[in-house]
């Protein structure tokens, strides 16, 4: 019976916007397995950063959470935790890594240091003890001589090298749950690619659930088994990773997969890179009915009036698109709860 | 193993030929100040009337006795600077420092109160500036009469305005900074981020700020003493040195000379340690 370690329902985050409030994460939910590795894929702006940051509550002003739930094994429902609980969740039970690197450590203080600090208050222990953790982590995630480079500074290390000690950061107090934001974005592929194993590695060893977010599908093919993908805050696709690339049922995803160049296809490489017409909307303007209805090429009148919602079409495989309609019962809307509504009928 | 910054300030210091020489210069203006009582070859307050107007040693009157010669009243202007460099190096160093405690303090409450209360504070803080700092001396030194501690309370409490925007400025760009949300998501509360993260990327700034206000500071003081409003004669300090000097420039230059120049040399040499300090406190370099 596979254990849910984060169930999202329903969440919602608001911001205020010209014409009222906007919703940047509308509505978002899913959940996550101990020891799996969740992608939630989208472009820039779809909201999945502002998810991630939704759940560990850390939205920043003038955004605000305006409903749903989060729930983390072992603390319920942590949208009413208070404010010292969470600081105690953070980074001990749920961690979450950062885009870039360089820039999320602090550059005067020895990368050590900054181990040392969050392993005293989360796990209370002395300089000396929490120091040789801090040495044991470096060396987990992969870095050579770990008792030169925990005294070193940010800027002596590279990109690569500074992922793995937030990586290391992040695990140090056995987290349950690691939200990764768009972590090897800012490296060159031949380091993501080492981060992308590390990452799996951490999974094999610790069995720590890992929700990856990321725009790059090629990251989400390599690393993760289940994936999500968003679209102007809402979850449009959600499926195995191998039934997404099979066969994607969302006209966004096919855009998107339909978008990267294959390598090896030289007819591909030489025609013009297929691209999804028009834009991301924004968030105040959205199209009436489903939000892709403007760019989809398989658009019809219901998707311009009416929003669809999320269907299973296939065991495991959901969808929110009306050319998949729900005449069946509609998915339960989280990922392994079989609660089930009543069918949404077309008018 | 040693995690700390204070480690890599010895070894830094020797380096740089600048900094040596500031720091020497003044260490050794703060021994002979702590040591005055020892150092000082005379009694700086025992007149000699019979003596007044000696002139230094080396030139033609001069004598060893005095060897930066004599005052009106006899007293000798060696033993009047090293005990005066007492009041100055006291009021210039407590001043920056009270001013840099107060002033970051409110930088950093203005930056995370935000709203009314930083309004307030920057608005009292632009009031502050705005007023001439003479005046503003004047009445409260009216208020509180003249002493060493209330020129200390007064240039203090006056000079915070400069690190307080410094540091407010500076604290709103740090806790926007990628690594400050990396460790919240870590964990951090408030006052662990202002103390172990804020603080030591503010550090820089504030002894920039700092090294400008001691010569400030100690030049005001100067002026207050200059006025009156500073010590009280016989007790000397550098600027009230250099006021009585004033009627007797043309006939014995050494009144005034003598304690500008400890002005000057301090206040070089302060600027000196300060910009060698804040190379040294910075890991990139």
């Amino acid at each position: 019976m596979p254990s849910p370690v984060l169930v999202v329902d329903q969440l919602r985050t608001e911001f205020p916007g010209p014409t009222g409030p906007v919703s940047a994460v509308d509505g978002v939910s899913f959940s996550v397995d101990r020891g799996r590795i969740l992608g939630l894929v989208g472009e820039s702006g779809c909201g999945k950063s502002m998810t991630a940051l939704s759940i560990m509550r850390l939205v920043p002003p003038p955004g605000r959470a305006a409903g749903g739930s989060v729930h983390v094994e072992g603390h319920g429902d942590i949208m009413g935790l208070s404010r010292s609980r969470m600081r105690a969740l953070r980074g001990g039970d749920v961690s979450m890594i950062f885009q870039d690197p360089m820039s999320s450590l602090n550059p005067v203080m020895r990368v050590g240091e900054q181990m040392v600090e969050g392993l005293r208050y989360h796990r209370g222990l002395g300089r000396r003890e929490a120091f040789e953790r801090a040495v044991e982590m470096l060396h987990l995630v992969g870095i050579q001589n770990p008792q030169r480079r925990v005294l070193e500074y940010p800027h002596q290390m590279s990109g690569g090298m500074c992922q793995r000690v937030m990586i290391g950061m992040a695990l140090c107090c056995e987290p349950k749950l690691i939200l990764a934001d768009e972590p090897t974005t800012a490296l060159d592929v031949t380091i993501q690619a080492q981060i992308l194993r590390l990452i799996h590695e951490v999974r094999e060893r610790t069995g720590t659930a890992i929700v990856l977010i990321t725009h790059d599908l090629g990251v989400i093919a390599e690393t993760a088994e289940d994936v999500c993908v968003m679209y102007a805050g809402v979850i449009v696709e959600r499926s195995s990773v191998r039934r997404l690339f099979a066969q994607p049922l969302h006209p966004y995803t096919s855009g998107l997969l339909r978008s990267v160049v294959a390598s090896h296809d030289d007819a591909a490489i030489k025609s013009p890179l297929p691209a999804i017409r028009g834009s991301v909307p924004s968030l105040s303007e959205l199209p009436g009915g489903c939000r892709f209805s403007d760019r989809c090429d398989h658009v019809m009148e219901r998707c311009r009036v009416e929003a669809p919602v999320l269907t299973e079409v296939e065991p495991g495989h959901e969808v929110r698109c009306w050319l998949y309609p729900a005449d069946q019962q509609p998915s339960p809307e989280v990922n392994g709860a079989r609660e089930t509504r009543r069918a949404d009928v077309e008018a | 193993m040693t995690l700390g910054w204070s480690s890599r300030l010895g070894r830094n210091l020797l380096g740089s030929k600048e900094a040596l020489v500031g720091a020497v210069l003044v260490g050794l203006f703060a021994l002979a100040s702590i040591a005055a009582p020892w150092v000082s070859p005379a009694d700086p307050f025992a007149q000699d009337l019979a003596h007044r107007l000696i002139p230094p040693a080396w030139q033609s009157g001069g004598s060893l006795q005095h060897l930066l010669g004599t005052d009106q009243l006899g007293r000798d202007v060696l033993a009047r600077v090293i005990h005066g460099g007492r009041i100055t190096l006291i009021v210039g160093f407590a001043c920056a420092f009270i001013a840099g405690v107060v002033g970051t303090l409110l930088g950093i409450v203005a930056a995370y109160a935000g709203g009314r209360i930083d309004s307030l504070i920057m608005r009292i803080a632009d009031v502050q500036l705005s007023l001439p700092f003479i005046i503003l001396a004047i009445a409260l030194i009216a208020v509180l009469g003249p002493s060493l501690f209330n020129i200390i309370i007064v240039l203090g409490l006056t000079s915070w305005v400069r690190f307080a925007r410094v540091v407010r400025a500076e604290t709103l760009v740090i806790r926007e900074s990628n690594y400050v949300e990396a460790v919240v998501a870590l964990g951090a509360g408030k006052w662990r981020i202002i103390w172990r993260h804020i603080l030591p990327n503010v550090a820089s700034s504030i002894i920039v700020v700092a090294t400008l206000e001691v010569p400030r500071l100690i030049l005001m003081e100067a002026s207050l003493s200059f006025l009156g409003l500073g010590v009280q004669p016989p007790t000397p300090s550098w600027g009230s040195m250099a006021a009585d000097g004033r009627t007797y420039l043309t006939i014995a230059w050494w009144l005034t000379t003598a304690p500008g120049i400890a002005i000057t040399v301090v206040a070089l040499s302060v600027n000196l340690l300060g910009d060698w300090l804040r190379d040294a406190l910075d890991v990139r370099l």
